[in-house]
């Protein structure tokens, strides 16, 4: 198995894949800093869950889409080579699906901390008051984290099955607008779309005076039952994933 | 000969179900603006003004500029391919006609798509039960945030080009496109690329911003002729790599 692991970071190797995450969160820094200055909250108290909330509505656009690229950069080795049909006679297919799932989890898993650390950087160059609670900080972690896990596993099941990446893109964008549109719109069908959950797993709320324009953020209980049906999605969708790349194989016959 | 280069790169596109992907992700903003709009109805009393700020907010700001880097990043796929760089090199045409060849491909997806996004928009207008058509102003900005796209096609044919990947690309789209929507609510929409397809669809705006026409001409014309020129440079003086 170790073997495995190494031969699937022997293919990264000096494809610069690190590139794509880095300038998605260098570009996340910048969007927060911007926002930063128009933002107008009630109390110097409020910085930090202004800080956890805009995070979570700019994760909802860019991490679906950096999910695409990434699965379809991950997935690139095998799909440009056509060398599937190849692997499939060296390495037990399950293996080698979950190697490939592995390796996107620990790219997104190093994102979710980096995220941490730039918050955290973030609230001392502008002198937030206060800290993240430990329960801000889980939430932040399912919300980001688990959901993240979630829309990955789909891009790279859509990347591996895909030999034209036109197909995982294209959903990574449909995505990024899904998810976008459910932090507007409530409907309960976004309980059935894997991207609204980065707003249905919202543990912050805000009120907007209209007169005043200034927004005051309270913390809001996490719906259980969004949580409880992504913890059972997760699994089963890995099961199911993997089953299909053992049966289906592209190019294995 | 750019029209025989025409034909070829039209060949390449077939069965890639590109089609798919443009009729279908405009469908999204047109749903979703029009759900939006019937949710706000209290506070959008212009009509068809306030349905065109709710269907272009998000499809200008976020998606436009990433379906014309998909379509481009594809029509250079075939190339990037296998050893078609040798192909590509030793045919007996300028890179010149290459490059414009693939240019005005993208150009005519920029209009198409802007056609496609204005027939779901009257669409989404009757539905939601606007009377008469939209007033013709609106359907100008649209094919003037065509005249944008042109200039995001042009970036993207040449990012591309540079570069291998077919995802890396279309990221760089979506970044420059969020980026372009600050920049354009700053007010230097004009100084980027990518912000030019939002100032010419007046996009989340019911009354028409773009002072200056000569500027938003100056900086497409300008962007165009930059970006077309590294295009036909780099495939003249670099060395492919196959």
């Amino acid at each position: 198995m170790l073997g495995e692991w190494k031969t699937e970071w022997m293919k990264v190797r000096r494809r610069k894949i690190a590139l794509v995450p880095a300038a998605f969160l260098l570009f996340t820094f910048l969007w927060l800093s911007w926002a930063v200055r128009s933002s107008h909250m009630e109390s110097e108290e409020d910085s930090w869950m202004w800080l956890l909330m805009c995070l979570g509505l700019v994760n909802t656009i860019l991490i679906p889409a950096m999910s695409a690229m990434l699965a379809s950069r991950l997935c690139d080795a095998e799909l440009k080579g056509n060398t599937l049909k190849l692997l499939c006679t060296m390495e037990e297919k399950g293996r080698l699906f979950d190697m490939k799932l592995l390796t996107g989890a620990s790219y997104m898993g190093v994102y979710v901390a980096a995220e941490l650390v730039m918050m955290a950087a973030f609230g001392r160059m502008h002198n937030f008051a206060g800290g993240i609670t430990l329960r801000q900080l889980v939430c932040f972690l399912l919300q980001s984290g688990l959901v993240s896990m979630g829309v990955l596993l789909l891009q790279m099941l859509l990347s591996l099955f895909s030999a034209n990446q036109i197909l995982p893109l294209a959903v990574g964008l449909a995505g990024s607008f899904l998810g976008l549109f459910s932090w507007f719109i409530r409907l309960p069908f976004w309980r059935a779309v894997v991207w609204a959950y980065y707003n249905l797993l919202g543990y912050i709320g805000q009120n907007w005076d209209e007169s005043s324009r200034i927004v005051s953020y309270y913390e809001v209980p996490l719906d259980r039952w969004a949580l409880i049906t992504l913890l059972a999605a997760l699994p089963a969708g890995y099961i199911l994933g993997r089953q299909l790349f053992i049966h289906r194989t592209p190019g294995c016959g | 000969m750019l029209t025989v280069c025409m034909k070829t790169e039209q060949k390449k596109l077939k069965h890639s179900h590109l089609w798919l992907v443009f009729a279908g992700i405009p469908l999204l903003p047109t749903v979703l603006g029009g759900g939006n709009y019937l949710n706000n109805l209290e506070m959008l009393k212009s009509g068809w003004y306030s349905l065109w700020t709710q269907h272009s907010l998000f499809y200008a700001s976020f998606f436009y500029g990433p379906l014309i880097a998909i379509y481009c990043s594809y029509i250079w796929r075939v190339e990037h391919l296998n050893y078609n760089w040798n192909s590509l090199m030793t045919m007996p045409t300028s890179e010149r006609d290459i490059f414009l060849a693939k240019l005005l491909m993208s150009l005519r997806c920029t209009v198409a798509l802007q056609l496609w996004v204005g027939v779901l928009f009257i669409l989404s207008g009757k539905i939601v039960g606007l009377p008469g058509l939209p007033p013709g102003e609106i359907l100008f900005w649209l094919l003037r945030g065509s005249l944008g796209g042109m200039v995001t096609a042009a970036l993207q044919l040449v990012l591309s080009m540079m570069i291998r990947s077919f995802a890396v690309p279309v990221a760089m789209a979506l970044l420059g496109s969020v980026a372009g929507f600050l920049m354009s609510s700053k007010g230097m929409g004009m100084l980027w690329p990518y912000a030019l397809m939002m100032e010419g669809m007046n996009a989340n705006k019911s009354t028409d911003v773009l002072s200056n026409p000569v500027g938003f001409g100056a900086a497409i014309c300008g962007f165009l002729i930059l970006f077309t020129s590294i295009g036909v440079c780099y495939l003249k003086y670099k060395d492919v790599h196959a």
